[in-house]
């Protein structure tokens, strides 16, 4: 076998947005190897990844294929079937074998998916119609596409961040198998424990560049942890200290399914209470439960020590609870609306008049929240449909500042957001604490975790599994916890 | 809505923007642009405003054009000492130098106890002595004939021997390259001594002293050391000082409490 890269991408660059881009990316595949890509969220893995697919074009580099025509097969997070049809035509779309007239030999794919799972010791039926399987079963009959076919590449965009342990192992033994073909394999994850169970070499890849790539018997799991998490700038977040009051918010052995399971916690006055987690850990949906906006399946939920049920986000807001959710020009910003409106909507009570809304009023708030927390232009008529992220982050802000809530919930607020809006929303938060209110911050940035929060707790698969006082945090201490390690 | 309570907000919209039209009025008041022009001539008898094309003029705003700068440098330094107490915690050990955002602090100071506090500024001395368990600890020296602060080789030899947790300084100017600089040299030299016996230091610097140089410099900003400055500061400057891995706080003032307790 000779050792020419399949794939080889020299200084490969492109813009994603105004604040992220992937830059001067250089990386190898090899025939028969498992290039293991590690790194933490909305580090350009998925870009990366679809750049290597031909998905995109890069702006600039180079890309050197072996041969001329490259066959490369992209497994996308969620795996990508056709409903409609059975299992065993799903598994051979790309490359249906014909019979001697050129019709598809069905006969022959359903026998060929039969042994194959029964080697695999998947337990499926080749006939079931995909609409009835589940997420997993979908990622593994994914998954077994990679072997009815001679690839050049397979690419895994994180396969088993929703697997159970049998499943993965059954992923596992597929990798080991299209290794063993001589295909060359590109496996994502930020699991560390998965990197030595099937990786051959590595690279870390963070904020848009590759930080470096070794072999994978050649180094040890804390330099890994150190590579992925780098010099960390922990002193730049205004922290302040403050005592803390009495319980605001307790959550007691609440459930929430399919993800979230017997988590337990308490929000104190003027605590600003970190949850930080891997994708898919149930963070967000955690967010959800609190605000009213998911259901729970058992566990209480108290507010100055009173139990609330929450049936829709007006409860929550009753109660004193606000979210400023994740995405926020899908989920906050009301379009074509101008921005005194988008301010003032959730606290319109406060500008009632005998006549009507003081406008007058409104006018003057929405100019005051605009100055204070820095939204540009923040014209009372802009339309904020037209602001940048952090601008619309804080107009999300705004709204729920306005409504006086006793409990923020903010949900991954920095992310995508540019440096200026970040300190903005971090002295806003502090404003809030520093007036008795209470905060949850949930994000995916360790840094800024640690920076801000009193006490930070690490959710990994819908459980908590580390409630770490931020003296005691350091970015390796949390990535243990997150990736299990 | 009465005569005086309309003639009440129109005086403080004034005081706060200087200037006002009419349309703002209206909005404001929920009333005819008539019975504005009508409550404007009436204040404008008073000598409280001038009257202008569509609007008026707070007519202190015409007579002493210097004035407006002045309160509204006032207003921020307000602004900068209330959050600069915010970084204040009950049994902490604190270094107060005189300086105009450091005396805003002083009055908001009242609530923290236990403390300790050392400064070289009478007014603020006398100012803290009326409070209870605080223990105030005035530095000796030379007292200076521009403000009530005593510097001087006995100020920096009495400096020697404290140590605190937070020292606050007001600064004067805050270069392109993190130079720190005041205007007056005594102070200089006393902030340098001050600096070693510190843990951790803390500027006070208007928004207007970004990349500007005073006279006498004292040193740069370090990793680690925090800025408190007002809501003007420009977003370039926000970020290069993040980037530079300083802390920084604004006078973000804005929430107004939890509804429920």
């Amino acid at each position: 076998m000779d050792n020419q890269p399949v794939i080889k991408l020299e200084q490969v660059c492109q813009k994603i947005s105004e604040e992220f881009s992937l830059s001067n990316i250089c990386l190898e595949l090899h025939p028969g190897k498992v290039h293991v890509l590690i790194g933490e969220n909305g580090s350009g893995k998925t870009c990366l990844l679809q750049i290597i697919a031909g998905l995109t074009t890069a702006d600039s580099g180079e890309i050197h294929y072996k041969h001329n025509k490259i066959n490369t097969l992209y497994l996308p997070q969620e795996p990508q079937v056709f409903e409609n049809l059975s299992v065993a035509e799903n598994v051979f779309f790309s490359s249906y074998p014909r019979s001697w007239n050129g019709s598809i030999n069905f006969l022959k794919i359903s026998k060929t998916t039969s042994t194959l799972f029964k080697e695999l010791g998947i337990d499926l039926e080749p006939q079931t119609l995909v609409r009835q399987l589940g997420y997993a079963q979908r990622q593994l009959l994914s998954a077994a596409k990679a072997l009815v076919f001679n690839w050049d590449v397979v690419i895994f965009d994180e396969p088993s961040a929703a697997l159970g342990e049998p499943e993965r192992k059954i992923l596992f033994a597929i990798i080991q198998k299209v290794k063993e073909k001589g295909t060359s394999v590109l496996y994502v994850t930020h699991r560390l424990d998965e990197l030595f169970k099937i990786g051959d070499e590595v690279s870390v890849i963070r904020q848009g560049s590759i930080l470096g790539t070794k072999s994978v018997a050649a180094i040890d799991k804390r330099s890994i942890v150190r590579l992925m998490t780098g010099k960390s700038l922990i002193e730049r977040y205004p922290r302040f200290e403050r005592p803390l009051g009495k319980p605001v918010l307790e959550v007691e052995h609440l459930s929430s399914f399919p993800i979230l399971n017997d988590i337990s916690f308490s929000l104190y006055k003027t605590e600003i209470l970190g949850i930080t987690g891997l994708m898919g850990s149930g963070r967000t949906k955690l967010a959800h439960c609190l605000f009213g906006e998911e259901p729970i399946s058992s566990g209480k939920i108290k507010v100055y020590g009173k139990e609330i049920s929450l049936h829709s986000p007006i409860d929550a807001l009753k109660n004193g609870i606000a979210l400023i959710p994740e995405d926020r020009s899908v989920n906050s910003i009301l379009h074509y609306q101008n921005l005194l409106l988008n301010i003032t909507i959730a606290s319109l009570e406060r500008f009632k008049g005998f006549t009507g809304l003081q406008t007058g009023r409104m006018f003057h708030t929405v100019r005051k929240y605009s100055d204070h927390i820095g939204i540009r232009t923040g014209n009372v008529n802009d339309y904020p449909d037209s602001y940048s992220g952090g601008n619309q982050q804080k107009v999300a802000l705004a709204r729920w500042l306005a409504y006086r809530a006793d409990i923020y919930i903010f949900d991954e607020p920095s992310r995508g957001i540019d440096v200026s809006s970040k300190i903005d929303l971090y002295n806003a938060i502090n404003d809030i604490v520093a007036k008795n209110g209470s905060v949850i911050l949930i994000s995916s940035d360790i840094e800024e975790i640690i920076g801000m929060c009193d006490r930070i707790l690490v959710l990994t698969a819908g459980t908590i599994v580390a409630n770490i006082h931020h003296k005691e945090a350091t970015p390796e201490r949390i990535l243990k916890y997150a990736t299990r390690g | 809505m009465f005569a005086l309570e309309r003639h009440r907000v129109i005086r403080n919209y004034l005081l706060e923007h200087k200037q006002v039209d009419v349309r703002t009025l209206t909005e404001l008041l929920s009333v005819s642009e008539v019975t504005i022009r009508r409550d404007l001539e009436k204040l404008e008898e008073d000598h409280f405003l001038v009257r202008t094309h569509g609007g008026a003029l707070l007519f202190e705003a015409i007579r002493e054009p210097q004035t407006i700068g002045i309160s509204n440098n006032a207003l921020e330094a307000i602004d900068i000492g209330r959050t600069a107490v915010r970084l204040i915690q009950p049994g902490d050990t604190i270094l107060i130098l005189s300086g105009n955002h450091c005396m805003a602090m002083v009055q908001a100071i009242q609530s923290i106890t236990p403390l300790v506090v050392l400064t070289n500024d009478l007014s603020i001395a006398m100012e803290l002595g009326n409070h209870k368990n605080k223990q105030i600890v005035l530095l000796g020296g030379d007292l200076s004939s521009k403000e009530s602060a005593v510097y001087g080789a006995l100020t920096l030899d009495d400096m020697k021997r404290f140590h605190v947790s937070k020292m606050f300084v007001t600064i004067d100017g805050f270069s392109e390259h993190f130079e720190l600089s005041v205007s007056s040299q005594e102070k200089a030299l006393l902030i340098r001594e001050a600096r070693n016996n510190a843990e951790e230091l803390i500027i006070l610097c208007s928004a207007d002293n970004f990349n500007r140089h005073a006279f006498y410099s004292f040193g740069t900003a370090k990793s680690g050391d925090t800025i408190i400055t007002d809501r003007k500061i420009s977003d370039s400057l926000k970020q290069q000082l993040f980037e530079a891995n300083l802390r920084l706080f604004t006078t973000v003032d804005i929430y107004e409490g939890p509804k429920h307790g």
